[in-house]
């Protein structure tokens, strides 16, 4: 083929149509009155190289014939029909004469990575669709805490508030002088003892070790003894106003902060147990004579610090025992109260109730607005050294 | 030519992470032609008007700090002196840093009301959960509630801006720091002891830092590769329970403990070691693991925070903040950490990060908020009122007592009445000769 005519183009496969193609590239970009320079259309020289027998006149009629075609009608990718001026096919933008041409697409921008060691072709400001994926919200839709679990929670703060009523009322009994100084010595002494043996039961322990606990039993009641009259002038001087109030913020202190899971491990004091001795000194010093201020002192650390070790070894194997004795606890203290006043019965039943079976709605209530927050910044659980 | 304020109660002489990064940002964009100066509380006997490198000039000004190096957030206790500083030095834009700096945080508010725009960084991150990020992320919210930009050093910590502070995420930028990489070069030939395989660890030694975990690791890692060599640098309030472990297990010919190391020597404990271990549990962008690879560590790390966008993978391993899964990733270092390229890991560093970058970066940022509008008062009070119901109505009342002072301070002190400033000549910086400055470089 003579190589005169062939213009720059070239597709990129390598084929026989290819080749015709550049032919009639090259014979479209020439010049149309110069028929001389027609060349002969490669196929049409091939079949007259197969059948030599057809005429050289013949061949040269084809090929003008198909020149004047205009091959080009349709675009074969979709169809478009090329009108006369035109020079590319509209829809797949593929040069007229250029059919079998790849489309180029458009260079893809590299894509964005969460990564800070390469400067990347976006903007610092740039957002992701990945953006705050990796933050989990959990908004609790579930309808939070049983309400009966929950009423059974609230068995160990009802037997606080027990406690509490039952000290102030045994305190109150000795301050009017309504009951025996006698008859109480031996009624907590007697409620001493039973707490050991209940503890030392439920722990299961050797004699030895009951003795031992007999004897520094005893040798606390001495201490004691022997500081009563002290704990009886250290808060005298106080009004009587200031002791009441003292002792309604140190007996809010202690209901408040006492550890109801009993996590600690009772060799420290807790804060609630300090707030419980203040109370108990500060009443103290309102007794008369010193063996009421030893029963009170000694009451309360009974009531207040050695209760809750027997109360947690119980509570593990015994827990219907316990529910049982703070039910009959409560009535008891309640029904006991409406010799006093009905006012106070009625407030003691009303805090109960309250507690009982209004907080947990409110929890379960407080539920719907958790909403916590966890994502990749937060502090992994790790076992710390101290 | 942009005249920049860069506000932090964190700067020298106190060292650390983010007065480092205030520094250097400073000088590079002092470099580029702005004018750059600095204001921070005072320290003990540091106060008053100061030059640095190249006249970089520092404010320390006369509040005292009340706890861990942070002012006392009086709201109008800073407005005078404060608007004196701006208006004589001619600012365009006040950049605060760093969240728990609540200097920095007042006197953004009142940059605000004195019409300058405003660019907030945050250095670190913050979880929703604990107490203590309630408070400081209201706060955070109401301080950002009309800053015009924002910038995080890392991906992760764009996220948790923009839930802290409910910012629009397009007016954060991310811009990481970056690390002066010809204070660490890598050198192999100094490490020591010889022989065996150092693991270099230098942090604070706190909760924060993971030193629970390294408790951990060290006894395991010493028993499974007897060629194994620590070196531990840094002091803090655990420093006592790495001690007592190695006293127990035995190790105290197989572990170094250093104490404190101070920042001009870090460079030299970093070039002992063949692999650099961090295990801390939370970090927005750990500068630590940076220097070590630009020294030529391979660095094995836990994979919390920003720390994984940090480094390439063939730089570091990282484990999952659990002994167990740091001893795995160690056992796969140990072999290879002869073997590490340190020349190559430089010169990688050296173009990853640095400061240029990073001033460049912030100042297409400041070109930026230059161009946008200022806030007309009735939109700041929308903006107040975003706070939500009540506090909001408080923080409206904050805002028109800013006004009125302002407004006060310019009967008293108008612009015309302040003293000029002493301006640094510029020609230093280029012939330092000529101003007595002889450099005398030895290698």
């Amino acid at each position: 083929m003579n190589n005169q005519y062939i213009t720059k183009i070239v597709s990129k496969e390598e084929d026989d149509y290819d080749e015709e193609l550049r032919f009639w590239i090259s014979i479209k970009s020439t010049n149309q009155n110069d028929h001389n320079k027609v060349q002969h259309h490669p196929r049409t020289m091939k079949f007259c190289q197969t059948h030599s027998l057809i005429k050289k006149s013949t061949i040269k009629k084809m090929s003008i014939i198909l020149i004047f075609m205009d091959y080009f009608k349709y675009c074969p990718w979709d169809g478009y029909r090329f009108s006369e001026n035109d020079v590319q096919c509209f829809i797949c933008r593929r040069p007229k004469y250029q059919l079998t041409s790849y489309i180029q697409e458009e260079q893809e921008q590299k894509k964005w990575e969460k990564i800070l060691y390469e400067k990347q072709p976006y903007d610092d400001n740039y957002i992701d669709e990945t953006f705050l994926q990796s933050v989990q919200k959990q908004d609790n839709t579930n309808n939070g805490p049983d309400y009966k679990q929950l009423i059974s929670k609230t068995s160990d703060l009802i037997f606080a508030v027990n406690c509490v009523v039952f000290y102030l009322l045994s305190y109150f009994l000795m301050l009017h002088d309504m009951v025996n100084d006698q008859l109480q010595l031996y009624f907590w002494l007697a409620a001493a003892i039973t707490c050991l043996i209940m503890f030392s039961v439920v722990k299961k322990m050797k004699t030895l070790e009951i003795l031992s606990n007999f004897k520094s039993i005893g040798i606390y009641i001495s201490i004691l003894l022997l500081f009563a009259p002290v704990m009886q002038t250290v808060n005298q001087t106080y009004a009587d106003n200031t002791i009441y109030v003292l002792t309604s913020v140190a007996i809010l202190i202690y209901i408040f902060l006492k550890d109801y899971d009993y996590e600690k491990d009772f060799t420290e004091l807790d804060v609630s147990q300090w707030a419980s001795l203040v109370f108990s000194s500060l009443l103290a010093s309102r007794l008369h004579n010193e063996l009421q201020v030893f029963l009170m002192i000694f009451a309360s650390n009974l009531l207040f610090i050695f209760v809750p070790i027997l109360q947690r070894s119980i509570k593990q194997k015994y827990n219907s025992v316990f529910r049982v004795i703070n039910l009959i606890s409560t009535i008891g203290l309640g029904l006991s109260l409406l010799f006093f006043s009905y006012f106070l019965a009625l407030l003691f039943f009303g805090c109960v109730f309250f507690i009982t079976f209004v907080s947990p709605l409110q929890i379960i209530w407080l539920y719907q607005y958790k909403n916590t927050i966890r994502g990749p910044w937060d502090l992994p659980n790790v076992k710390q050294y101290d | 030519m942009v005249n920049i304020c860069l506000i932090c109660d964190f700067f020298y002489p106190r060292l650390g992470g983010v007065e480092m990064h205030i520094f250097q940002l400073g000088l590079c964009l002092m470099e580029r032609g702005h004018k750059v100066i600095i204001i921070t509380h005072k320290y003990d006997n540091r106060a008053g008007v100061r030059y640095m490198t190249n006249g970089l000039k520092v404010y320390y000004c006369p509040f005292v700090p009340a706890h861990e190096q942070v002012v006392l957030f009086t709201y109008m206790g800073s407005l005078a002196l404060l608007r004196q500083i701006l208006l004589r030095e001619e600012i365009h834009v006040v950049h605060s840093h760093a969240a728990t700096s609540f200097f920095g945080g007042e006197l953004l508010l009142h940059a605000k009301s004195l019409g300058y725009k405003t660019v907030f960084t945050d250095h670190s991150l913050f979880a929703f959960n604990d107490a203590a990020s309630f408070h400081v992320n209201k706060i955070l919210k109401f301080i950002l509630s009309e800053v015009d930009h924002a910038v995080s050093v890392s991906h992760i910590s764009k996220e948790n801006l923009s839930m802290r502070a409910s910012l629009d995420p397009r007016n954060i930028s991310v811009i990481p720091n970056a690390v002066d990489c010809s204070r660490f070069k890598p050198d192999p030939s100094k490490r020591y002891p010889l022989n065996t395989v150092n693991i270099v660890v230098i942090s604070r030694l706190t909760f924060r830092k993971g030193v629970d975990l390294l408790v951990d690791v060290v006894p395991t890692i010493c028993k499974r590769f007897p060629q194994v060599y620590f070196i531990i640098g840094g002091d803090g309030p655990k420093k006592k329970i790495i001690e007592e472990s190695i006293r127990k297990h035995g190790l105290t010919d197989r572990v170094e403990m250093l104490g404190s190391v101070p920042g001009h020597k870090v460079r030299e404990v970093l070039v002992r070691g063949h692999i650099f271990l961090n295990t801390s549990l939370t970090e927005a962008f750990c500068i630590a693991i940076v220097e070590a690879a630009s020294c030529g560590l391979f660095v094995v790390s836990t994979n919390v925070g920003g720390v994984v966008e940090v480094l390439p993978k063939n730089m570091v391993n990282f484990a999952k903040p659990d002994p167990d899964d740091i001893c795995e990733k160690l056992a796969v270092a140990i072999p290879i950490a002869k073997n590490v390229p340190s020349h190559q890991y430089h010169e990688q560093v050296a173009k990853m990060y640095s400061w240029h970058m990073v001033a460049e970066r912030t100042e297409t940022v400041y070109n930026k908020i230059l161009s946008s509008p200022y806030p007309s008062i009735l939109g700041r009070i929308k903006a107040c009122q975003s706070n939500g119901p009540i506090f909001g109505l408080y923080l409206l009342i904050l805002l028109i007592i800013d006004y009125i002072a302002i407004f006060i301070l310019d009967l008293i002190f108008p612009f015309r009445n302040l003293s000029k400033p002493l301006k640094f000549n510029p020609e230093y910086r280029v012939n330092k000769e000529k101003f007595g400055d002889h450099q005398f470089k030895v290698n």
